[in-house]
This record gives structure tokens, C-alpha cells and sequence, in this order.
């Protein structure tokens, strides 16, 4: 199984994909000349006949990692708190009660909305650069919240996040009116690129309108996108938007996967390419528009986890959708709980942490892809 | 269960590719639909697979009206087979034939007995069992021409709806999925497949819809629609038929016709 992930590796990113992107109709290139020999064959036959199987191992192995790493969220910090203490009138208890329990909550449902997205829209797409920035959810959201500090002057959870969430929705269903009935992904990008811009833009705009250098000092603030100092609160606020917003793109895993022969082929199958488009639109809108939310933006999760997983899931999108979910969750609560642990009186931002994080993965991604079309 | 249309009438946009078609295809028979490039026959193809709405007219599968059929249902017993042999992710061959399987899969459950059974049955009809470890991208074109058949296969559809099988495959590669699909009409399938050349089409077909610019030209078994006169005015090319040491007749193009 391993030689066969290994493999696996090299190709899970390559330029046809790059390409179609763009042209649509790229056919998928064979870049590297991958051994394959009779090695492994009935090896892999095995795998291929019990996939449930390995799945499901994948599946509680990751499950297994998150419910480490929130334990691991909860004791790590600039105070320790030994699991010793833990339902103790010690004042330390409270520190995990009130402070980072809402924390560690919000990390691993943001974690899971931003992963699961990501693999929805990779699949629903065809395309590996994907993630919920691309088709402008995430701007949308910042900007709802950003109007709400310079136009209504409030700062309160409940206005920030009713902003955002009118924002993030209002956008995703223009997304969806853009692209209504059209032939091919392209126009889905393109729609969503225009608004991710539209949004940045105006974004700027009202930080420059802003009528007070407190103002705007609170938005970058908010806009660089943390965990730090949530309440259970904002865990009420956004858990059951992201919960029903997981909920829609679990169910779109069946025709993502038709999806991969095209879209003739899987409207052929049966397969209603305007209610994918719907799931995947509201589901990204309510679970990606609640995160940003609550916590501003917090890029590259949607794009890294699904790559990171597909060796391990292989390249079906069905099968990549729950663990990139429960990637998503490892990957910010290990995110949050190492930025806590950054020196100095402040923490480094989430948000920053993940892009200083991002950007040279995907370096290394393109590298690799580089390598594997010149071999 | 037979595939019919009548009065049928088709847009692209604005532009009005198929005028008023009728014909009636039978199931165990090869239908070839022949015509020179932008005739409208991946237009047809892709109307009787209910990816197109007619603006008049209808399709009608065991004379029920496609555009009343369920999706799912109309999957069921509908396979089609696009020209575009793109597969978007670097599946496992089995993969890619296990997706045959959606239009009979109710959403989260995994493969039934049932689901095997035809899983299998198209891998053989295919002869594609040595490939289904690999992946789709290691694939020659012949190899994967024959493991998306298996795809459309893995539905068992009472119609095979094929747009250029043939199209970028070698003579031997022609002549194998030729086979394989008569083959299947001979087991009671209905098989339709978009061809351009028609010396392919009087080897392959039992029955020839003969178009140019979106009308019917001639309709009717291979021997009669791919003679001399239909011919000529469906592709403005002289032909002359000659026939084989087995006996087909075989129309060979042999030259342009004058003024057209």
C-alpha cells in the first residue's frame, strides 16, 4: 500500500490540470514516467477489491489525529494546563473551560468547513487550485464584516457575523446566478474570480473611508484572521451554519465523482449539474461565509489539506470529502495550538501563520510538478 | 424498446441545427449517424441522450417521452459515450468503470451484488480485466476507448449512444470496438454511434440515418441509404460502391462533385 501512495504522489498535481483550468478542455496529460511494472499489481488488486476498508482505517486514523490534537489544543498554551487540574475549582481549569474549549470548537469546525470546501470545489471544478478564496466566499464574508465596523460603526459578534454571513451568501448566490446553466467550469471561475476582486476592491475602499485610525486598526486586526480571544458566543453563531453547510457537501460526493468523466458524461449519468452547483454553492456560502465569520480570513487550508490527502485516498472526489474535512480540523487545531506557543507577549495570527505556511508548500507542490513533466 | 423522433427540431444558442427529423431506431441493430462535419449529428446524438431540449418535436424511448423520464431513470436505460475521452482525475481504471454504476446507487451506499455483477460483465466485454489496476492516464488511446465503453457498459443500458467512437483510434483499434459493438446489438442492445466516414459505417452498420445541414438525407438499411445518389447529396462527393471479396459493398470516394 505504501509503494502505491508513494507513487501516487508525484502526479496528484499535474499541468493538464493546470491547464484545463483555464481551457476546459485540456485533456489530462500523462507527465511522469511512473514505473508500472507487474510490482505490486496484485498487491494493489487487493486494495482496489476492499477499498471500504482502507477508507475506513484512513478515516478513523485522521478522526483519531483530531481528537489528539484538541486535546493537545486545550493543555498547549502560554499556560499549561496539566490534564491533572482539569474539573478543578483550579483557576487553570478555567482557562480551558472559558477560554480555549470555545477556541479548540471553533478551530476544529473552521478546520473541517475550510478542508471539506476545498474538496468539493476541487472536485465540483476539476481543478487542483480550487479552494473557497477562488471563488470569492472568503472576500465576500471580509467585506460584509468590514462594512459592518466603517458603515454601521458596530463591532458586536452578533453585527459582525450577520454582516458577513448576508455578505458571504449574497455573493454565493450571485456566484450562482453568474454561472446559472452555463456549459463548463470556466465560467464558475471566472464568476467567482470577478467577485473574490469585487470584494478585495471594495474591501479596500471602505478601510480607506474609514473614519478613524481605531477603525482601522480593527479591521486588519480582524481581517488577519484568528482564533484568539472567542467565546462560546461566536461557537453558537457559526457551528450550526457550518454544520448544515458540511452537511450539503457531503451529498454532492456521488456526482462529484461522475463529474470526473465531464460534464455531458455525468448529465448522461443522471446526474443534475444545476442542483451540484446549488449544494456546492450554499454549502461553501454557509459553511466557509460562517467561518470567516467569526474568525476573518484564513487562507490555503482549502487548497493544502485535499493535496495532501489525495495520495492517501487516491483521486476519486467521493472519497476525498471526509477526510479532507478531518484534515482540515487537524490542521488548524495543530495551526492554532503552535501559533499560541509563538514567543513574545502577542501571538502570531492564524491567518498569517497558515499563508507563511501555504506559500512555501505550494512552492514545493510546483516543484515537484516541474520535476515530474521534465523526467 | 425502440428510440424514436418526430418532427424533431434542435438549437445551439440561437442556431438552429437539426430541422425537423424523423426516424425510428430499433434496438439489435447498429444505426449509424452519418454526415460531413457540422451536419448535426453529435447534435442528434446528444438529444436522444436527453442532454438537449428540443425546441419542437420529441424524443421517444419504448414511446414514452425522454423529457418525462426521471434523470436517473432515463440513465438507467440511456448510456452515452462522448467523444471527449477527458478523464479529469488520475482514477484507477476499475474506478472509472465502477462510475457506470451511479444512475443504480442510492447516495452513501457502496457497491451492491448487483452493482459487481455488471461491473464485471462489462469488464469482460471489453476485455479490459489486465487493465483495471491501472491508471486511466497510463493508458494507450485503444485501451482507454475501451475502458470508457466499459464505463457506459457498467450502466447496463438498454441504448448505447456512441459520439466518434472510432475517432482517434488506429484501423485495429477501429475494427476491434466495431466489433465489440455489434456484438452487443446482436445481444438485443440498441447501438447508435456518430461516424463521419462512411466506408466505417457500411462495415459497422445495420441501419444509416444520412444527414446534411440538420435534415435527414436518407434513412433505411446500409445497402440502400449509403448508395451513389444519398451519398452524393449528403457530402458532395462522388462515390463508387464496390464490393468486397465477402461480399459488402463498400462506397469509395472518388472525387469532389462539381459545383458544390
Amino acid at each position: 500500500m505504501a509503494e502505491s501512495n508513494l507513487r501516487t504522489i508525484g502526479h496528484g498535481f499535474d499541468v493538464g490540470r493546470l491547464n484545463q483550468g483555464l481551457g476546459g478542455q485540456a485533456r489530462l496529460r500523462a507527465c511522469a514516467p511512473v514505473p508500472t511494472g507487474n510490482v505490486g499489481v496484485g498487491e494493489r488488486r487487493r486494495d482496489a477489491m476492499a477499498p471500504g476498508m482502507h477508507r475506513l482505517a484512513l478515516n478513523l486514523g485522521l478522526a483519531l489525529l483530531v481528537a489528539l490534537l484538541f486535546a493537545g489544543s486545550l493543555i498547549a498554551g502560554k499556560f499549561w494546563v496539566p490534564p491533572a487540574v482539569w474539573f478543578s475549582p483550579d483557576p487553570r481549569w478555567w482557562i480551558i473551560a472559558e477560554l480555549r474549549l470555545p477556541r479548540s470548537i471553533l478551530g476544529l469546525a473552521i478546520g473541517a468547513a475550510l478542508g471539506l470546501s476545498g474538496a468539493a470545489l476541487q472536485g465540483f471544478l476539476r481543478n487542483p487550485l480550487a479552494d473557497p478564496a477562488v471563488v470569492g466566499v472568503s472576500s465576500s464574508a471580509a467585506l460584509g464584516a468590514v462594512g459592518a465596523i466603517v458603515l454601521l460603526g458596530s463591532s458586536a459578534p452578533l453585527v459582525l457575523f450577520g454582516c458577513a454571513m448576508a455578505a458571504a451568501c449574497g455573493s454565493m448566490l450571485l456566484l450562482a446566478g453568474l454561472a446559472w446553466r452555463a456549459e463548463s467550469a470556466v465560467a464558475f471561475i471566472l464568476a467567482g474570480t470577478v467577485l473574490a476582486s469585487l470584494g478585495a476592491a471594495l474591501t479596500s475602499f471602505l478601510i480607506s473611508i474609514a473614519p478613524n485610525p481605531y477603525a482601522t486598526a480593527e479591521i486588519l486586526d480582524w481581517i488577519m484572521g484568528a482564533l484568539t480571544d472567542r467565546s462560546f458566543a461566536e461557537v453558537q453563531l457559526a457551528l450550526p451554519f457550518i454544520a448544515i453547510g458540511c452537511a450539503l457537501l457531503l451529498f454532492t460526493g456521488r456526482a462529484l465523482d461522475a463529474l470526473t468523466l465531464g460534464e455531458a458524461a455525468a448529465r448522461s449519468m443522471g446526474v443534475r449539474l444545476d442542483r451540484v452547483q446549488l449544494l456546492v454553492v450554499l454549502g461553501t456560502g454557509l459553511a466557509v461565509g460562517a467561518s470567516v465569520a467569526v474568525t476573518g480570513i484564513v487562507g490555503f487550508v482549502g487548497l493544502i489539506v485535499p493535496h495532501l490527502l489525495r495520495p492517501l485516498t487516491g483521486a476519486r472526489p467521493s472519497a476525498l470529502l471526509l477526510p479532507s474535512a478531518l484534515g482540515g480540523a487537524a490542521l488548524l487545531l495543530a495551526a492554532d495550538s503552535l501559533v499560541r506557543l509563538s514567543p513574545g507577549p502577542s501571538e502570531v495570527r492564524l491567518g498569517v501563520a497558515m499563508a507563511l505556511l501555504g506559500t512555501p508548500f505550494f512552492f514545493v507542490l510546483l516543484l515537484k510538478l516541474r520535476r515530474s513533466t521534465w523526467n | 424498446m425502440e428510440l424514436s423522433i418526430s418532427d424533431l427540431a434542435v438549437s445551439l444558442g440561437k442556431r438552429r441545427v437539426l430541422h425537423g427529423l424523423d426516424a425510428v431506431l430499433r434496438p439489435g441493430r447498429v444505426t449509424a449517424i452519418l454526415g460531413p462535419n457540422g451536419s448535426g449529428k453529435s447534435t442528434l446524438v446528444r438529444t436522444l441522450a436527453g442532454l438537449l431540449d428540443p425546441d419542437a418535436g420529441q424524443v421517444k424511448l419504448g414511446g414514452k417521452p425522454l423529457a418525462r423520464l426521471e434523470p436517473r431513470e432515463r440513465a438507467r436505460r440511456i448510456g452515452y459515450l462522448p467523444q471527449d475521452a477527458t478523464v479529469h482525475w488520475d482514477l484507477q481504471v476499475a474506478e472509472v468503470i465502477a462510475l457506470g454504476r451511479a444512475p443504480h446507487r442510492a447516495p452513501f451506499a457502496g457497491l451492491s451484488a448487483a452493482d459487481h455483477a455488471a461491473i464485471d460483465a462489462a469488464i469482460d466485454a471489453t476485455a479490459v480485466r489486465p487493465l483495471i489496476d491501472r491508471r486511466v492516464t497510463r493508458l494507450s488511446g485503444g485501451e482507454r476507448a475501451r475502458v470508457l465503453l466499459a464505463r457506459v457498459l457498467a450502466g447496463e443500458p438498454h441504448w448505447l449512444l456512441a459520439d466518434e467512437p472510432l475517432a482517434s483510434l488506429d484501423p485495429v483499434h477501429q475494427l476491434d470496438l466495431l466489433d465489440r459493438l455489434r456484438a452487443l446489438a446482436a445481444g438485443g442492445m440498441g447501438v447508435v454511434i456518430v461516424l463521419h466516414d462512411f466506408l466505417q459505417a457500411a462495415r459497422a452498420a445495420d441501419d444509416v440515418l444520412l444527414l446534411r445541414e440538420g435534415r435527414v438525407v436518407a434513412f433505411g438499411p446500409a445497402g440502400t441509404a449509403l448508395a451513389h445518389q444519398p451519398l452524393r447529396d449528403a457530402f458532395g462527393v462522388e462515390v463508387m460502391v464496390i464490393g468486397d471479396d465477402q461480399g459488402r459493398l463498400l462506397p469509395v470516394p472518388i472525387g469532389r462533385v462539381k459545383g458544390s
